[in-house]
């Protein structure tokens, strides 16, 4: 749970350390944890203690949305996991997302996408049906 | 706060590799340089600023005991690619409000310790957790400039091109083998769009210069070049969808700033030495600093605008592309390349009659920021 605690003393740290895993399951299925500002509705890619468009405290978690375009991607030809394909997404709800995409085929700027747990984490792939889960 | 400053001396040894080089080994030699061609007692420094991001502790003071400067305000900046230019911008800042007459400012960067690879970024990012490396980053942009514009990859093989023609006249540059459009777009893949010879090189490079106050100037002389600006931003966090990816915003805040400072605008420049980490980003800081309308970047490539003979000479000491890349280093170099070429001592590679020159460092991969840094100067040859 995401809020800002005090000690005696003071604030007290935010264990962020422990919510760089994004994933969560839901009732429709898998998705992103995310938090939205209960002030001026600004929504966030996982978990904040502090809104940081107007630093309001009252935050909430929620989740984002499952579906999404690509906004751009690339091909990294380097490093140890390749080749391996990352792309910002562009959330159904405003928020923008680096992701690692997994597609049949080249990926598409503008293709639409949608979230999926797999053995790595999560992934952004293909939506191919309109409605379609996980 | 107000006063002049002026750059009175630079030097850097040719970037490369040095493994067998301490931080102090890489910086004590273009400081001894520096120092002795500004005239520059060490007795009279009154500040030393260091830009380094992998020096670990006290890196300026394992250089400066060298030359036994001491007992002076001594400050060492991380502010990743742009630390060096940060620590250019703190030696102007101590003499333009009158705390200091002279400063010395370092960067050095050392990336050989590394044994290769991509830049080592801050794991606790949420991105860099996932593994993003900067030319990923980079080469995301550069996927959405070729969607959004005429732009061809073709176009980002001619940065390259130009670069390393640039290097080819400098001494100072690891790249200094002219290549084609063809090399380059056959150099093994990277990201794509991006090929190898799109990418800087890494490498190792110390970088010194010597910032004095007008009142130092007038009792000295000699060859120097003014500030007539100089601007520090930081990246402001945006991570929703209406952003844009290729209009750099902290750069064209840092442009208008230091345009405004200076009372200078992108037709008054004679020289630029900007950030091409990667050959896209220097299309789009043509479009950023005014030199061509957004989507139009390109075309100035094309034409041959901003080679030598062309209306703004862009990176004629090769840039980042051609001298490597070491982080710290690359700040303070742009400014050496500056001092070279606004006193008529840039050699092979001088700009025809240079006098008005900018510089332009961004710093860091952090989500949800364009760049975690940005910092311009702009200089007049005095």
């Amino acid at each position: 749970m995401t809020v800002l605690t005090r000690g005696e003393t003071g604030p007290a740290p935010f264990n962020d350390m422990l919510s760089l895993d994004l994933r969560a399951e839901g009732a429709d299925g898998p998705y992103l944890r995310g938090t939205r500002c209960a002030r001026c509705g600004q929504l966030h890619a996982g978990e904040r203690i502090v809104c940081s468009t107007c630093v309001s405290t009252d935050v909430e978690p929620c989740a984002l949305a499952s579906r999404g375009s690509v906004y751009t991607y690339t091909i990294l030809g380097v490093g140890p996991t390749a080749p391996f394909t990352f792309a910002y997404v562009d959330l159904d709800d405003g928020v923008r997302i680096l992701a690692h995409l997994v597609t049949v085929d080249t990926p598409i700027i503008g293709m639409p996408v949608r979230v999926e747990f797999d053995e790595t984490g999560w992934i952004f792939t293909e939506a191919t049906t309109e409605g379609e889960h996980a | 706060m107000s006063d002049n400053v002026y750059v009175v001396g630079a030097s850097m040894i040719p970037m490369g590799k040095y493994p067998d080089a301490s931080y102090a080994g890489l910086a004590t030699p273009p400081l001894i340089e520096a120092l002795a061609g500004a005239g520059v007692a060490k007795e009279d420094v009154g500040a030393v600023f260091c830009g380094t991001s992998f020096g670990g502790m006290m890196t300026a003071q394992r250089i400066t005991k060298a030359v036994g400067i001491g007992n002076v305000p001594t400050i060492n900046v991380d502010n990743a690619c742009s630390g060096g230019a940060t620590a250019v911008h703190l030696a102007w800042q101590a003499i333009a409000e009158g705390r200091v007459d002279v400063a010395v400012v370092i960067g050095v960067d050392k990336l050989t310790q590394f044994g290769g690879g991509t830049l080592p970024l801050v794991p606790e990012d949420r991105e860099v957790h996932q593994g993003v490396v900067m030319p990923a980053v980079y080469a995301m942009r550069a996927q959405r400039y070729l969607y959004e514009t005429d732009a061809t990859v073709e176009d980002f093989a001619r940065v390259s091109v130009k670069s390393r023609a640039h290097g080819a006249l400098n001494p100072l540059a690891q790249m200094r083998t002219p290549t084609s459009i063809e090399q380059v777009l056959a150099s093994r893949s990277i990201a794509d769009p991006f090929t190898l010879f799109m990418c800087c090189p890494t490498g190792d490079g110390a970088a010194v210069v010597v910032m004095v106050s007008e009142a130092y100037y007038r009792r000295t002389g000699g060859p120097a070049i003014r500030v007539r600006a100089s601007v520090l931003h930081s990246g402001m966090v945006d991570e929703g969808t209406e952003r844009s990816l290729i209009r750099p915003t902290i750069s064209e805040h840092s442009a208008r700033d230091a345009y405004a400072m200076a009372g200078l605008g992108p037709e008054d420049l004679d020289t630029i030495e900007l950030h091409d980490a990667f050959a896209s980003a220097e299309i789009m800081y043509y479009e950023t600093f005014g030199l061509a309308p957004w989507g139009e970047g390109f075309r100035l490539l094309r034409d041959g605008s901003t080679t030598f003979g062309g209306s703004v000479v862009v990176n004629p000491s090769g840039g980042l592309l051609s001298k490597g890349h070491p982080v710290g280093a690359s700040g303070v170099a742009q400014v050496a390349e500056m001092f070279w070429q606004l006193t008529d001592t840039a050699g092979a590679r001088q700009v025809e009659k240079a006098r008005i020159g900018m510089t332009h460092v961004t710093g860091g991969g952090l989500s949800g920021l364009d760049h975690g840094a940005c910092t311009m100067h702009i200089f007049e040859g005095v």
